[in-house]
């Protein structure tokens, strides 16, 4: 089916992997995973295996499918969605966007300081944007 | 140091590269989509179920089907490794056609769409046909077959569903592991013939 896509996760490299686990260092940080826009998993951070992140992208597509369709209830229809927060009793999820087509999905128990994570996000947001437009040249080596 | 690297062969893809393959679950309300992705899926399957109230009693019709107490508000997920290097990534969307604003969200990326029916209830599932079709998505029909529900004659059903020739049409139990998976190879094999037709 040459249709079919094979994705950074498909080789099984997982190869964005480390960069949400970069982001995952700062205090309080759950899980991080990285989705296409229809909802099939591009890379997941080390602690969450890789069944319940393929559960979770298709879950968090539809979060930010439902948040879009719902935009006119504050304000202009066309208003640009920009992130999803929900809270539970053990913390939060983040849904941002990450580039074209892409949503990055980091979670944190309720002690985590919110304007660290959100800034620390948008970093991760820059970083993966570079690396997904430009990917590194096979056998040209880890990143440093 | 670069220059050493142009004399090496190509990476090599490994064994293990798989093809991901989106695929649509669609039907009308309560035609059994969510069951039929959790009867599919080897991981938990993502559900939103949220139990019926009141207030749909009016619009969401239950006529023969009492035992209904929860529907799906978003959407199902599953996942279905087919073949070594086949795997497919089910979404389901949620019958009822308030929730039509969801659907070609969830439509993108699909390469093709299973569309379950109900023989009691064929032309409920015109509207779930032509969100499918405005998409220009391949699919297959696959009957559900209800304890209780008539049984037509294949012809019969594709005349009512107005199906082109090429379209496959099946059979199965949503709760039955092997039928529902023979319509989804149904829907592959579709999909393949398709894209060896057109390069």
């Amino acid at each position: 089916m040459t249709k079919g896509r094979k994705s950074a996760m498909d080789d099984g490299t997982n190869r964005l992997g480390w960069m949400l686990d970069d982001a995952l260092r700062m205090p309080e940080t759950r899980y991080a995973i990285l989705l296409s826009a229809d909802g099939l998993l591009m890379a997941h951070s080390e602690r969450i295996g890789r069944d319940d992140a393929e559960r979770q992208a298709a879950g968090m597509s539809g979060l930010q499918s439902l948040a879009r369709a719902t935009a006119e209830f504050c304000g202009d229809p066309g208003t640009t969605w920009r992130q999803t927060v929900n809270e539970f009793d053990d913390g939060y999820v983040f849904l941002v966007a990450a580039g074209p087509g892409a949503y990055l999905a980091v979670s944190a128990t309720q002690h985590v300081d919110m304007e660290a994570v959100s800034f620390r996000l948008q970093e991760l947001v820059q970083r993966l944007g570079k690396e997904m437009t430009s990917p590194p040249r096979p056998g040209a080596g880890s990143p440093a | 140091m670069d220059s050493a690297l142009a004399s090496e062969p190509p990476p090599y893809l490994p064994d293990t590269v798989r093809t991901s393959v989106k695929i649509l679950i669609v039907g009308h309300f309560a035609v059994g989509k969510t069951t039929y992705i959790g009867t599919l899926s080897e991981i938990r399957p993502l559900r939103t179920e949220e139990r019926m109230t009141q207030a749909g009693a009016a619009v969401d019709d239950l006529a023969g089907i009492k035992d209904k107490t929860t529907t799906t508000v978003a959407m199902d997920f599953g996942r279905l490794t087919l073949t070594d290097d086949i795997v497919l990534y089910l979404f389901g969307t949620p019958g009822q056609e308030r929730f039509s604003r969801l659907w070609d969200d969830l439509a993108r990326g699909a390469l093709g769409a299973l569309i379950l029916v109900d023989t009691a209830r064929l032309d409920r599932s015109f509207a779930a046909m032509d969100v499918v079709e405005k998409q220009g998505l391949p699919y297959a029909v696959a009957v559900n077959h209800f304890d209780g529900s008539p049984s037509f004659p294949e012809d019969e059903v594709r005349e009512a569903l107005d199906l082109a020739p090429g379209t496959p049409l099946v059979t199965c139990d949503a709760r039955d592991r092997r039928s529902s998976t023979e319509a989804l190879i149904s829907l592959v094999d579709h999909l393949l013939t398709l894209d060896t037709e057109q390069p």
